[in-house]
């Protein structure tokens, strides 16, 4: 049985971390910032053996229960401090330390030299810890806290590069969008505290989140005002899982180093959103419209996202747009009832993505660009990330026995068995993102491992125009060093096993069928002609990139005349950019709202300002002749004005 | 005495001409307050009084007026001398008139319950079946509540009601008018004797009807004159008692006062010795009912408790006394330091 | 000895001050009425201690003694304005070769 003290180690480890660098390393020790990285991995490190440890605890013993601790008190409303340990957490913790850990060793090899290295260790580890923070959270303010800390992590590591223009933009885009979302939660949040007495009557803490799912069995909470709040649950987590049409600071936020992406996208900041929906799943189950709206918007950008990620010329980008896919993906099983195969999704997921943005980055090493227009051929180059960004590819597309297959199945067999008009739609929807996905992670595939090689970042440096450095050698094709392949290939085991191994439809190994889905208390089979078929279209996906980009190497335009119209679309991301910029914030914010304010701050604010000063100006004069610099006369007034308040009182009493 | 030397001084503080003198003067209406803080049972703040104005305050002024004697020309008044009276004058005349206005005798928390207090004592009682006794809250409305009373008061009122319950049982036969105060009238002397635990002890607020009821029902048992002296000596805790009669109970004591009204209960064989009924030893177990709350709690000790406030619940500002005196002495070194 | 007739005398004592403070011109004699008024206070405090019990004291007995406390404060208080004021009387002496407080009119810009 694993103590309370160890699981808060777990989350006060990297807290601790981030603390001695920013406090002690990067201020006095900033030469020697090998330190920051060894504090970090050592501290990440502990914490995910404590995690493992808490995982075999949970799986022992079931959810281990701690009583929370009292933070503060008003009147009915008690905010505590606690910690839930329930499989989900142990799971969310394996995987948040886990690929924590796999992605601050890569970092040792991709951020060296980078003058801000103690800095970026940091605030990985603030990063790290704020998630799991999030993750072991038993109160809704505490929950919202760390969820805030991630958001202002993750402004931070995408900013990190913050001299370039576009990174900054990048993080205050990332930033702003997602707080929309939050709104939403915040909203969700105050009115969980407006129903305090409701709750307190009841035994219950509005707050805890154990409590709220007590209370909504109870009947405290119900009809439209459960669905609104839970749609401001989801706002929360559309933000920060980046679901259509909140999903456009994702793809921006590549802008940050490629490990961070890794870690954005595969146990952070993404994961978080859909880590909510699952938190709350039994108050969001209980609202029928809310979970139709959330399988809708979860299928929606699912097959929108693929379509985008179909064209993207930015190897980042193109699984920057399959990440918010695979969310689609979560939330659209979250939304048709698919716990289980919700998280195990989420779980694998975070392997094999994780994986494929740390071959993103290995190969943004060698060429020194993201532009899969300039790659190519790096196959004979870095034959290991070669290898390993094909395993994750193929468990990306699904293909069997990778774990991308069964998680994806699950979710596919669930919304097929769903038997409603929503589920169907979600089925469809999410069955044709299906080959895209395996089209548009083999053409990415195949334009950066294959063919020859197109000169890298010299080369595109050459064709925008910008003078190239005499004797500057930006490219140096060959395999990344070691502590970059390492990380990477024990992701790719994971990869591998972790879907036909944790989750198996039959006993296997002397692991029981199914074991995953127990173990989170749910059911999740595959229907194995579906998965025949997903298999095929997945196939036919990976063909189809074949023919289009390995056997004749039409590029850069290779589609005829057609689908150039859908082709440019695409590219400009369905305008949607432009769309929200232009249309909602310019037009309609900057220019309805902030006229109208711009209005009202000049002609009424403004007068009014100058009112108060003229007439006080004017007042002033005449009470500085009172201001006779004599002490005495000061105490006879104020004795006056005792005097004349007392007065008042008492004509206020005989009356 | 005191109080006279103490204005007479302070009027010479301010009106004799020579500062010296007036100087003198001050410190005489300090030793004054010290001696109002000794009647007044604060010996701890007399003593703090005397070391520190008499002491260390008086001599820093007798210095700054040696200091600056050349310069003296007495103690002139000023041009605000209209106002200078007049205004005092109001003040006082408003204060005075607050002092005397202000029914100190009730204690704070003794006055009538709100309603929404009386609402709430009424529910409890309710609640727990005992609803009769709703009037006489009302009625009695035993003055204050204790702190807890939202919680407490139920209790109280509960634990109150079934101990003189039993008592009145157990002591019924000892009643002589056990015919004429029925059980209906128990529940009167339960009434009567809803008794609220209030700062620090136990006030009690007889039902006028079953005081009348039962003075008739009682005979006083003769007391000699010398016991009557003794009863209202001058440091005995009870005042102005001219017969004693028998509670319900046989181990009390009802005393009555000149007015006829019941003013105290005792417990006689309490060996205190403060008292001597018929050559027993008598204690007084409760204070007056409806009357000045005189005399301090015995559990707080003066001294002891004020070192135990400062370290307890005035640490802070204490601490931020001490800050302030050495920002002063800093500052006074600053504004004196010869430049 | 009557709460009414300490709180008048309390109230007498805190009126000469206040006199003595608007109304002389010795700056030594205005500093002595300030400690006249606050010995008024004093006595106020300690007579509300000693006759005016807080409410909730079964609960934390110390309570009874909360007016002594506030005495206790006030006299340290006393005691840094004393020696400030005096302290500010010798610079203004030092500075004007006076001590008449109606010439210090320095807070007049």
């Amino acid at each position: 049985m694993i103590q309370e003290a160890a699981v808060w180690a777990i989350f006060l480890l990297p807290l601790g971390s981030f603390v001695a660098i920013a406090l002690v390393i990067r201020p006095f020790l900033n030469r020697f910032s090998g330190l920051a990285a060894l504090t970090t991995i050592t501290t990440i490190g502990a914490s995910f053996a404590l995690s493992l440890v808490a995982l075999g605890s949970v799986i022992d013993n079931g959810e281990v229960l701690f009583a929370p601790h009292e933070w503060l008190s008003l009147g009915a409303l008690q905010i505590n401090l606690g910690i839930i340990l329930d499989p989900l957490t142990s799971i969310m913790l394996v995987v948040v330390t886990g690929v924590s850990l796999m992605v601050q060793v890569y970092s040792l090899g991709y951020m060296r030299g980078d003058p801000g290295f103690a800095r970026y260790y940091a605030l990985m580890s603030l990063f790290t810890a704020s998630m799991i923070g999030l993750v072991i959270a038993s109160n809704v303010v505490q929950l919202y806290v760390f969820w805030e800390l991630v958001g202002v992590c993750s402004y931070l590591l995408i900013g990190f590069w913050f001299t370039r223009p576009a990174a900054a933009a990048a993080a205050k885009k990332a930033f702003v969008v997602t707080r929309i979302g939050d709104l939403g939660f915040l909203i969700a949040i105050l009115y969980l505290f407006f129903n305090t007495a409701a709750f307190a009557e009841n035994g219950l803490n509005a707050l805890e989140i154990a409590d709220i799912s007590a209370g909504v069995q109870l009947g405290l909470l119900g009809g439209t005002a459960l669905t609104l709040m839970v749609m401001g649950i989801f706002a929360g987590a559309m933000g920060k899982s980046a679901q259509f049409p909140l999903h456009i600071w994702l793809p921006d936020a590549m802008e940050g180093p490629t490990p961070v992406s890794s870690l954005i996208h595969a146990a952070t900041m993404v994961a978080a959103g859909v880590f909510l929906i699952a938190r709350f799943f039994p108050v969001v189950e209980a609202s029928v419209h809310a979970m139709q709206i959330i399988a809708l918007v979860g299928a929606i950008t699912a097959i929108f996202a693929a379509t985008m990620g179909l064209v993207m010329n930015d190897i980042k980008r193109v699984l920057a747009y399959s990440t918010i896919s695979q969310l689609g993906y979560m939330v659209a099983a979250l939304g048709v009832g698919a716990y289980v195969p919700a998280i195990f999704h989420l779980f694998t997921h975070a392997f094999f993505k994780a994986l494929l943005f740390m071959g993103a980055g290995s190969v943004n090493h060698a060429s020194g660009t993201f532009d899969m227009r300039y790659m190519g051929g790096l196959r004979k180059y870095m034959p290991w990330t070669y290898m390993l960004v094909l395993i994750g590819s193929l468990s990306l597309a699904g293909i069997f026995p990778l774990s991308g297959f069964w998680s994806k199945d699950e979710i596919l067999a669930h919304a097929w068995g769903g038997g409603s008009t929503v589920d169907t739609v979600v089925f469809w929807l999410l069955f044709a993102a299906v080959p895209m996905t395996a089209f548009y992670i083999f053409r990415m595939v195949f334009m950066t491992f294959h063919g020859e090689f197109r000169g890298g970042v010299e080369a595109e440096e050459q064709d925008a125009g910008i003078p190239s450095h005499q004797g500057e050698h930006k490219v140096h094709l060959a395999e990344s060093p070691w502590v970059m392949v390492l990380p990477m290939g024990l992701l790719a085991v994971a990869s591998v096993v972790a879907g036909g191994l944790v989750n198996p439809v039959v006993d296997i190994l002397g692991i029981p069928a199914h074991w995953f889905a127990d173990f989170l208390g749910g059911k999740s089979d595959i229907i194995l002609s579906l998965a025949g078929l997903s298999l095929a279209v997945a196939v036919l996906g990976i063909g189809t990139a074949v023919f289009l980009f390995l056997v004749p190497n039409l590029l850069p335009g290779p589609l005829g005349a057609p689908f150039r119209l859908a082709h440019h679309l695409l590219s400009r991301k369905y305008y949607m950019d432009e769309l929200l910029e232009g249309g909602v914030t310019r037009r309609g914010f900057y220019g309805v709202g902030g006229g109208s304010l711009d209005w009202m701050d000049r002609k009424i604010i403004d007068n009014f300002a100058e009112t108060i000063g003229w007439s006080s100006m004017n007042f002033g004069r005449v009470v500085a002749l009172l201001q006779t610099g004599q002490a005495q006369g000061y105490v006879l007034i104020v004795t006056l004005g005792a005097i004349v308040i007392g007065g008042v009182f008492f004509a206020f009493m005989w009356t | 005495m005191l109080s006279a030397a103490g204005v007479g001084g302070a009027l010479g503080v301010v009106l004799v001409r020579d500062v010296f003198r007036a100087a003198l003067l001050l410190v005489l209406v300090f030793m004054t307050v010290a001696g109002l803080f000794v009647l007044m049972s604060a010996e701890f703040l007399a003593v703090v009084q005397l070391l520190i104005y008499v002491g260390a305050v008086a001599i820093l002024i007798v210095f700054a007026i040696m200091l600056t004697r050349e310069v003296q020309q007495g103690n002139l008044p000023n041009r605000l001398q209209l106002p200078a009276v007049v205004l005092p004058a109001l003040l006082l005349a408003a204060l005075i008139y607050v002092a005397l206005d202000t029914d100190w005798n009730q204690q704070p928390g003794l006055d009538v319950a709100s309603t929404g207090q009386q609402q709430l004592i009424q529910e409890r009682l309710d609640v727990r079946g005992l609803g009769w006794a709703t009037e006489a809250v009302q009625s009695n409305t035993v003055g204050g509540l204790p702190a807890d009373w939202e919680d407490g008061v139920g209790r109280h009122i509960q634990e109150r009601i079934d101990e003189n319950l039993a008592i009145a049982e157990e002591h019924r036969a000892n009643l002589r008018t056990s015919e004429a105060i029925d059980y209906e009238t128990d529940a009167q002397i339960l009434q009567a004797e809803l008794i609220f635990l209030e700062q620090g002890r136990l006030v009690a607020r007889l039902h006028p009807a079953f005081a009348e009821e039962f003075m008739e029902a009682t005979e006083p048992t003769p007391l000699s004159e010398d016991l009557i002296s003794a009863l209202n000596a001058p440091d005995s805790p009870v005042q102005d008692v001219v017969e004693i009669r028998p509670k319900v109970q046989e181990d009390r004591w009802w005393l009555v006062g000149s007015d006829g009204d019941l003013k105290y209960s005792v417990v006689p064989g309490e060996a205190t010795g403060i008292l001597s009924v018929d050559g027993q030893s008598v204690s007084v177990e409760n204070f007056p009912v409806l009357n000045v709350f005189e005399g301090r709690y015995e559990g707080a000790e003066e001294r002891t408790g004020i070192g135990d406030l400062l370290i307890n619940d005035y640490v802070l500002p204490f601490e931020v006394a001490a800050v302030l005196l050495l920002a002063t002495i800093i500052g006074a070194l600053v504004i004196t330091r010869d430049r | 000895m009557d709460l009414e007739r300490l709180l008048i005398l309390s109230a007498i004592l805190f009126c000469i001050g206040l006199y003595g403070t608007m109304a002389r011109r010795n700056a030594i004699t205005v500093l002595m009425s300030l400690e006249l008024m606050f010995n008024a206070v004093n006595v106020a405090m300690v007579a509300f201690a000693k006759y005016i019990v807080p409410t909730g004291v079964q609960d934390h007995l110390g309570r009874l003694l909360t007016g002594q406390m506030f005495v206790v404060f006030i006299i340290t208080v006393a005691a840094a304005e004393i020696a400030l004021g005096l302290a500010i009387v010798i610079a203004l002496y030092r500075n004007r070769e006076t001590v008449d407080i109606t010439e210090a009119s320095l807070m007049r810009r």
